[in-house]
């Protein structure tokens, strides 16, 4: 989608500051604002999907986000806008519902971007290139479940997406940040916001670089071979257990989770056909998080 | 003799640990089914005429590939293939597949009886689609409330006589709220309903999917979805017009007004989610002039202009509607 060149000059008149360039599967976008700091979050946020250095974000983008605060020294209620390609999509004074909606607006152009891969909601760690895949609906403590492990030493691919390729049933790291809900946040409180603006910005949610887990937490950033499907749901009622999950039943659930199961027809059944019947499928009751991780490094075994 | 059973030819089916999945290319739907049931399935035949067998040559095939006698397992065995029919994946007397009329037929009883706790109410929603029914249990699972039921509230029901796949949403007050053929749509619709219906601590509001536009101290209502209001909303930007709220407005049925800040009907967190109620707590009490729909829902107060505009309106002929009845 191209800016509507009637806006454009005005939009950058306005919006002088801007971010790197960054990549999320096959979307390049960047953000511009008047107020540099919402770039320097941006930026920071997603480290992991910088596109390149090097080159101009102008040059590589084709999604332009614009953040304008019309009275960023104001004390109270400044006016936020958001346009994404031109086009305005949010007027607020909450700054939390700006970073909320731009981060999902990048996501939602990331995964409309990916038209080959089955993509299904779920969040992906690996190890040693092996990948779990933990289809959840929203609210089930992926990004929870994910944030642990890649604290404990997987490699990081996705809280959002299984980006799974139907050919060799590989899965695409789609390395955007974490997004940590407010229940969530008291297990990991060294992840909370440091400066003010970023606070002001993270009423909603956390938006939590990989590398602020663990250094390195992208690992080589290339495909994994998916070696187990394991559904997490948060039950405090329950004792942390993992129990086997009949595959039919995987494979049902990795359909529903699917972003475009319809688009991809008989393919992306065999595909997820194929994928369930070749790996371990668990279900996880998850109630105490370390112990969440113990069974899934057991399920894919020590790091080598 | 029964009419002969056999499998759609279109399907594509796998059975893995001895389970079912059967994937529907017509609308791209999944069903799946136990080990029992998938030896049902595999003894209903490759889908071509020369194969067909009624019942009970299914339930004398099931028996020899399970060792038991048939009679132990006739009742199950077409209960089975009663299940598979209503859910569209036999090949029978029915017209050729993929005819959405003919699915929907096909599908006219209801496989669904669903006990829902809501607030001060125990439902039972009641689905005649397949789809439907997953979606409904997926989505309610938290609120699911055996028992008999103190309000038959919500019918989901295949439009009868419908010239392409059609539900409509039919509530006990015989006010169709809404025809779709998307499923989630219906869904949540229902949903939207339940809450409304759920509410006890606010008799005489009600609280609608719908767009609110402001302008000079009074309101004009356009029944929009979510992704309607997201479009509508920008145009209502540019005439300089306000919103109160993108996807759920409180409506006081007395006073025919907006009613704000709305609070959260029901305390279920994932049927809030699913709703999307968003209250706007900077919203006041505003007198409703006008009431556009564009899904097919009437109004749930009567409203000086009641205005249809239709499903295929565009946002900006909408946003222009609504330009019309608000003072300037």
């Amino acid at each position: 989608m191209t800016v509507d060149p009637r806006v454009a000059p005005r939009l950058a008149a306005a919006a002088p500051h801007r971010s790197a360039a960054h990549r999320l599967l096959d979307a390049t976008w960047s953000v511009a604002s008047n107020d540099a700091r919402w770039c320097a979050l941006i930026d920071t946020a997603y480290a992991a999907c910088v596109s390149d250095p090097s080159a101009s974000a102008r040059a590589h983008t084709n999604t332009a986000f614009v953040i304008l605060d019309d009275a960023p020294e104001a004390l109270t209620a400044p006016r936020l806008r958001v346009f994404v390609d031109g086009v305005r999509v949010v007027t607020t004074a909450e700054p939390g519902v700006v970073l909320h909606r731009v981060a999902w607006e990048i996501t939602r152009a990331a995964i409309d971007s990916e038209r080959r891969s089955i993509l299904v909601h779920a969040g992906v760690v690996a190890r040693d290139g092996r990948a779990v895949v933990l289809p959840a609906p929203p609210d089930a403590g992926k990004s929870t479940l994910v944030a642990a492990l890649v604290a404990a030493g997987f490699d990081y691919l996705s809280d959002e997406a299984a980006v799974i390729d139907p050919a060799t049933l590989r899965c695409r790291p789609m390395p955007r940040p974490l997004g940590l809900d407010p229940g969530s946040w008291p297990l990991f409180p060294s992840l909370a916001p440091h400066d003010p603006f970023t606070a002001a910005c993270s009423t909603n949610m956390w938006l939590v670089a990989p590398a602020a887990l663990r250094a390195g937490a992208t690992g080589s950033g290339g495909p994994a071979e998916i070696a187990a499907i394991v559904v997490p749901g948060y039950d405090p009622r329950r004792p942390t257990t993992a129990e086997s999950l009949p595959r039919a039943e995987a494979l049902t659930l990795l359909s529903e989770h699917s972003f475009d199961f319809a688009g991809h027809g008989r393919r992306g059944f065999r595909s997820l056909a194929r994928l369930v019947a070749a790996v371990p499928c668990r279900r996880l009751s998850v109630r105490e998080l370390d112990r969440a991780v113990a069974a899934i490094e057991a399920l894919v075994g020590p790091a080598r | 003799m029964t009419a002969p059973r056999a499998r759609r030819a279109d399907l594509e089916w796998v059975v893995v640990d001895d389970e079912l999945g059967v994937f529907d290319p017509c609308d791209s739907s999944l069903h799946r089914a136990n080990a029992t049931a998938a030896a049902i399935w595999a003894a209903c035949g490759p889908g071509d005429a020369d194969h067909d067998r009624d019942d009970a040559a299914i339930v004398r095939a099931v028996a020899a590939a399970t060792g038991t006698a048939p009679a132990a397992i006739e009742r199950d065995v077409v209960a089975t293939l009663e299940m598979f029919a209503a859910a569209g994946l036999l090949r029978g007397p029915a017209p050729a597949p993929c005819d959405p009329f003919a699915r929907t037929t096909q599908r006219l009883r209801f496989v669904d009886h669903l006990p829902v706790r809501a607030g001060a109410f125990r439902v039972e929603v009641r689905t005649a689609d397949v789809d439907l029914a997953h979606a409904l249990r997926r989505s309610l699972a938290a609120l699911i409330d055996p028992g008999p039921p103190d309000v038959e509230l919500a019918l989901l029901t295949p439009r009868p006589g419908a010239p392409r796949r059609s539900l409509s949403v039919v509530f006990v007050d015989g006010v169709p709220r809404l025809r779709t053929a998307d499923p989630r749509r219906a869904t949540r619709a229902a949903l939207a309903e339940l809450a409304r219906r759920a509410d006890p601590a606010a008799p005489g509001e009600v609280d609608i999917a719908a767009i609110g536009a402001v302008r000079a101290g009074v309101a004009a209502v356009a029944t929009v979805d979510w992704r309607g209001a997201q479009v509508l909303d920008r145009h209502l930007d540019d005439r300089g017009i306000g919103v109160v709220d993108r996807v759920h407005l409180r409506i006081r049925v007395a006073d025919q007004a907006i009613v704000a800040p709305a609070p959260l009907p029901i305390d279920r967190r994932g049927l809030r989610r699913f709703v999307g109620l968003r209250p706007d707590p900077g919203a006041g009490d505003l007198p409703i002039v006008a009431w556009l729909t564009t899904t097919g829902a009437p109004p749930v107060v009567d409203t000086p202009r009641l205005v249809a505009i239709g499903p295929a309106a565009t946002a900006s002929e909408c946003a222009r509607r609504l330009d019309e009845y608000l003072p300037r």
